[in-house]
Formats: structure tokens, C-alpha cells, sequence
């Protein structure tokens, strides 16, 4: 996955596994190898031929790259080719809705247009929904297809991935909820826009001063969206309220028990699931089991026990 | 059952509006959640409010209830309220001369079972407002 400088630079990873071979992608694919500049892999008039994917695969290399202009060419190609495409398996498919929902959110926060970004996540919020509840998925398929690096883009995408089958396990049935629980997701951490980059991606643990700054990232979430007329408050609470905890911990208002939503309740689980087990600059990847016997320790007191006795049942298959 | 702040009881029986005014206070560093223009003071009061709906939830009525005030500045005042109050959430109070004065929630926090203080920033009222009631709330 690309770190911060080459995304300034104009370029955006895409998984490999969403390219296939003889496919029309309409825009240059680029390649950075290992202490090189990034340069030109493949214009966009030569198709790739599936001796090229493997031997990129032979190399080890899971990600290319697009210039960030050409990221909406690169959406529609993954939704018209591989999302929509019921030919194509339903691990591909979720990886190609992954890398849409990347793609897209960069794109919305470059521009810094938080209306963009709440468009489209009602947009991908119905795809998600819909590919997640249609397939009858299961959380030890998706861990190993999403990614597991910590950046706002594939956090969101996870959450909202990972809140999806929750809500799906705890009983909401109707694909127009899951799709409202999916939006809510990936709009839970818009307000992070406003903390600096370097902040976010700094390779070690934040200071005093920093967490501050970071702090602050629900309540600005929560003041860019809550005037939008089509948000519903549980979305909204996702946004504002997926760092409360049960015991009045959390914030940004240490609200307790039922003064929290279950839509944020659910929210606050699974965050904190993808935050621990995605690699950081500073540390390992937690097990997924290590994971959530945290969770559970933190039941009642921090987390609601009903969320974490889902989750946790659907985490022990992952293996 | 979640147990009542003793200070909301007292705010909430209390028939007549007690002020009082003190020296400048210090600012808690917990709630140093806006940056202070003004110097603030202490004010101790139970006001009538009306707390109108959060963003993002139209549908619910404004409640009319009592307030209990912390501090006052030139820019806005402190509230304790039994219920959560969210951020851009406008409240109006009706001072001791009669006059209202529209608030909007800068912040919240909980200080307790069933009670919660709020930084609140003065915004513009329109002018009928001070004359007829913005809109017709229901009870609490």
C-alpha cells in the first residue's frame, strides 16, 4: 500500500487482484519498484495479458498504481467490469468494492467536499449492502481479502464491510437498514480530514498534543454532515458517538448506556477490531483472536455485550 | 434507574430564578473545548428553556424545561441539562428581565447520571422572536 508520499506525488495504488487479463482499464498503469522512482508499467492502449499479472504476482507485487486523475475511469471500469459482474467470484468482487470505496473517498477528500463524500457513501453504502447480505458472506472469507494497513480509506471500507455483517448477525434483516449501517460506517471518521496528515501517519505514538487534535474528530464529523437532510441520526451517531464508551469513558460527551445509539455502539466494536488488527508504523497487527478477548474484557464497561458476543462468535472462525 | 444530580433536582423544583454573580473563574481544563475570547463569570441561575431539537432530528419536538447556568462571558454561557445535548443544537432561554436569548451547543459533556454541561455560544435571535414563540413546543 502506498504511504502518503506517493499519494502526493498524484499517484493511487489499485490491487492487482482487480485487473484481469484482456480488459480494457483506460488509463496507465504505473509501478514503483523497491528504491525506485515510480515509472510507466503499461499504457493504456495494451490490455494486460495474464502472463503479466502473474508475473507480477511471481514478484510479489499486490499493487500498482494510477495517476489520481484518472481515478474515476478506474471506478467505473471496476464497477462495469468485476462489481457487477456476477461471473466473477464473490472474493473479487468484494476486493474490487474495496478498492472503489479507496479510490473514491481519496478522490472526495482531495477535492475536500464532505457533500462528495457523503454522496458517495450512500452510493457504496447500497453496493456494500447489497454484495455483503446477496452473498450471505461471512467474516472468515472477507478478513483475508481486506487489507490490513491502517489508512483512513481502507479503515472505513473495513468498518463498514465489518458493521454490515454485525448488524446483519444482530438482526437487521432489511437491505435499506444495512445499507443506512454501511453508509453511517463509511462516513464515521470524515471528521479525521481536518487532522493533518502527519498526525495521522506518524510512526509513532501520538502526543498529548496530538490526541487533542484527534479528539476532536467526531464532533467536526458530526458539524460538516448534520445538516444533510437524507443522514439519519443513527448515521449520524455513528459519526459522533463511535468513541463513547458504556461507562462514560469515551468521548466526545461521555455518554453512557442507552444515552449511546446502537448503530454507534455496533461502530465502536469493529473500529476498534480493524484498528488492532491492521499493521501500524509502530507496531504488529494484534491477532484476531488476541483482538477479541480484549474486546471481551471491555464487555459491559466499555462495549455493549450483545455487539461483542456477535462479533466475537463470527471471529473465532476466522483462524 | 439512573440516579438524578442532586444540583438538577434543586434546579428543577426551584420556583423563583436565583442569580449570582462572581469574580472571573478559571477555566476547567476538561471543558477547554473553545478558545476564550472573553473573560468569564461565575452565574449560578435556573432559567426556562427551550430546547429545540438537535440537527439531523427534525422530527422531535422542542422541550421546555429548566436549566441550570454555570458561567457566563460576553460570548455565551455554561448549562447543566439532564439530557445529552448535541454540537449546532440551539437553545432558548428566558432571562430574569424577560428577555430570550438563543443559544447554540458548542460542546457537551456528561457530569453525571442524568445530568449534562454544556458550552453554548450566543447567536443571533430574530427580532420576533423576543415577541411571539418560534415554534410551539411540547412539554416535558
Amino acid at each position: 500500500m502506498a504511504g502518503p508520499s506517493l499519494q502526493s506525488q498524484g499517484y493511487l495504488p489499485v490491487a492487482t487482484a482487480t485487473l484481469f487479463p484482456a480488459t480494457e482499464i483506460r488509463c496507465d498503469l504505473y509501478l514503483q519498484r523497491v528504491g525506485q522512482a515510480i515509472e510507466l508499467y503499461r499504457s493504456h492502449q495494451y490490455p494486460l495479458e495474464v502472463a503479466d499479472l502473474e508475473r507480477l504476482k511471481q514478484h510479489g507485487i499486490d499493487h500498482v498504481y494510477i495517476r489520481t486523475g484518472d481515478a474515476d475511469i478506474y471506478r467505473q471500469y471496476l464497477c462495469q467490469q468485476v462489481l457487477h459482474e456476477e461471473s466473477v467470484p464473490t472474493e473479487v468482487r468484494i476486493t474490487a468494492l474495496r478498492e472503489v470505496t479507496r479510490v473514491a473517498f481519496q478522490d472526495a477528500m482531495d477535492a475536500n467536499d464532505p457533500y462528495q463524500a457523503a454522496d458517495l457513501a450512500s452510493d457504496l453504502g447500497r453496493e456494500i449492502a447489497s454484495l455483503i447480505a446477496d452473498q450471505a458472506v461471512a467474516l472468515q472469507e472477507v478478513f483475508h481479502i481486506l487489507e490490513h494497513d491502517y489508512y483512513t480509506f481502507t479503515h472505513v471500507c473495513n468498518v463498514s464491510t465489518y458493521c454490515v455483517m454485525l448488524a446483519r448477525d444482530l438482526g437487521y434483516s432489511q437491505e435499506h437498514e444495512l445499507a443506512s449501517v454501511a453508509t453511517g460506517a463509511l462516513l464515521h471518521d470524515i471528521g479525521k480530514r481536518h487532522v493533518p496528515a502527519e498526525i495521522l501517519n506518524k510512526p509513532a505514538k501520538p502526543t498529548a498534543e496530538e490526541w487533542a487534535i484527534i479528539r476532536k474528530h467526531p464532533v467536526s464529523g458530526y458539524q460538516e454532515l448534520s445538516k444533510r437532510s437524507d443522514l439519519s441520526w443513527g448515521q449520524l451517531m455513528m459519526v459522533y458517538q463511535h468513541h463513547e464508551r458504556l461507562d462514560g469513558s469515551g468521548y466526545p460527551s461521555g455518554a453512557t448506556g442507552d444515552d449511546i445509539h446502537p448503530w454507534a455502539k455496533v461502530c465502536a466494536v469493529v473500529d476498534v477490531f480493524d484498528a488492532l488488527t491492521c499493521s501500524r508504523p509502530y507496531r504488529q497487527p494484534v491477532p484476531s483472536g488476541e483482538v477479541c478477548d480484549y474486546l471481551q474484557q471491555h464487555t459491559g464497561t466499555w462495549f455493549d455485550r450483545e455487539v461483542v458476543a456477535c462479533w466475537a462468535q463470527q471471529v473465532r472462525n476466522i483462524g | 434507574m439512573s440516579q438524578m444530580n442532586p444540583e438538577m433536582s434543586t434546579c428543577q423544583s426551584a420556583a423563583a430564578v436565583e442569580h449570582e454573580f462572581s469574580l472571573p473563574i478559571e477555566t476547567p481544563a476538561d471543558e477547554g473545548h473553545e478558545d476564550r475570547r472573553f473573560p468569564r463569570f461565575s452565574f449560578r441561575s435556573c432559567l426556562h428553556a427551550t430546547v429545540y431539537p438537535p440537527p439531523g432530528k427534525p422530527e422531535q419536538d422542542p422541550r421546555h424545561c429548566q436549566v441550570l447556568t454555570r458561567d457566563l462571558s460576553r460570548g455565551g454561557m455554561s448549562l447543566l441539562h439532564k439530557e445529552q445535548l448535541f454540537p449546532q443544537q440551539t437553545i432558548d432561554v428566558v432571562l430574569q428581565d424577560g428577555l430570550v436569548r438563543r443559544l447554540e451547543v458548542m460542546w457537551c459533556r456528561r457530569m453525571g447520571a442524568g445530568c449534562y454541561s454544556a458550552g453554548c455560544r450566543f447567536i443571533k435571535l430574530p427580532d420576533a422572536a423576543n415577541a411571539e414563540p418560534r415554534d410551539e413546543p411540547s412539554g416535558e
